[in-house]
């Protein structure tokens, strides 16, 4: 949910194309209409400032993944030292740190991707 | 909803199936037991049957997972052989067999085994669901 959330949040920096007057940020802020399926909180409204709702969710989110990480890696210890847990739920819990990861990474590359899109506007 | 709920209710019936099916093969690996560790002398083992409830796993009270609440002994009645040179006879020359049913432990250790593949097939689907979603991201 939070890496949705930061998603979403990227849409405030689709404000950017009111001041380069270009449309190369479109796909995003087409992006941004993904809010109205409700579900995301409405910190992406204009009266906070975007950046700091954006620096959030996506710390929030990052947070989560390495809370994720760290607890797929301590039941994979715990099970490869002989421990009482069951495999599947190791299995499980390495799936869900995995599934988080490429969401991450997916979002990660969505940022790069519209950064280089405004690095790219010709002056 | 997350999608790992549906993950984590698959998982809480994976667990409950391992322990339908670590109670069977105890009940089976017993079925001739006459004797246990802590109980009163010439009485044989008792078969064991595990109790599920139903539990909520997510915000919403329809997503229910499965647990464990308790393991409880049959109170079907011991099997009784007569047999006078065993030394757990009693002095009519009569043992005391478990009252398990071998052929009945059987189905249920085959119904859990499917059990579980059904519940790691749920947790498989719910796994792909959100890995297509993941997909839509994608350029």
């Amino acid at each position: 949910m939070n890496a949705i959330g930061a998603v979403s949040s990227v849409s405030g920096i689709s404000g950017v194309s009111g001041v380069s007057g270009t449309t190369s940020v479109s796909p995003i802020s087409g992006a941004s209409t993904l809010n109205g399926a409700g579900e995301v909180d409405g910190s992406a409204s204009g009266t906070q400032a975007p950046g700091d709702s954006f620096l959030n969710s996506l710390s929030d989110a990052f947070g989560q993944l390495n809370s994720q990480l760290n607890a797929a890696d301590s039941s994979m210890a715990n099970f490869a030292a002989g421990g009482s847990a069951d495999l599947h739920t190791v299995m499980l819990q390495m799936e869900e740190a995995s599934m988080s990861l490429k969401a991450t990474v997916d979002v990660r590359d969505k940022l790069i991707e519209a950064y280089q899109d405004i690095m790219r506007t010709q002056v | 909803m997350s999608v790992f709920d549906t993950i984590r209710i698959a998982a809480s019936g994976l667990t409950a199936q391992r322990l339908r099916m670590d109670v069977a093969a105890s009940n089976l690996a017993n079925a001739q037991t006459t004797r246990t560790q802590n109980g009163p002398a010439g009485e044989p083992y008792q078969e064991q049957e595990v109790v599920f409830q139903a539990q909520q796993m997510g915000p919403m009270a329809a997503a229910q997972g499965v647990s464990a609440i308790g393991i409880v002994k049959s109170t079907r009645p011991d099997t009784r052989v007569y047999d006078p040179t065993n030394p757990d006879a009693d002095k009519n020359g009569f043992v005391n067999y478990p009252n398990v049913d071998v052929s009945s432990q059987m189905t249920d250790m085959m119904g859990a085994a499917r059990s579980y593949q059904i519940n790691a097939t749920a947790a498989q689907a719910a796994k792909q669901q959100a890995l297509d979603a993941i997909d839509l991201g994608k350029a």
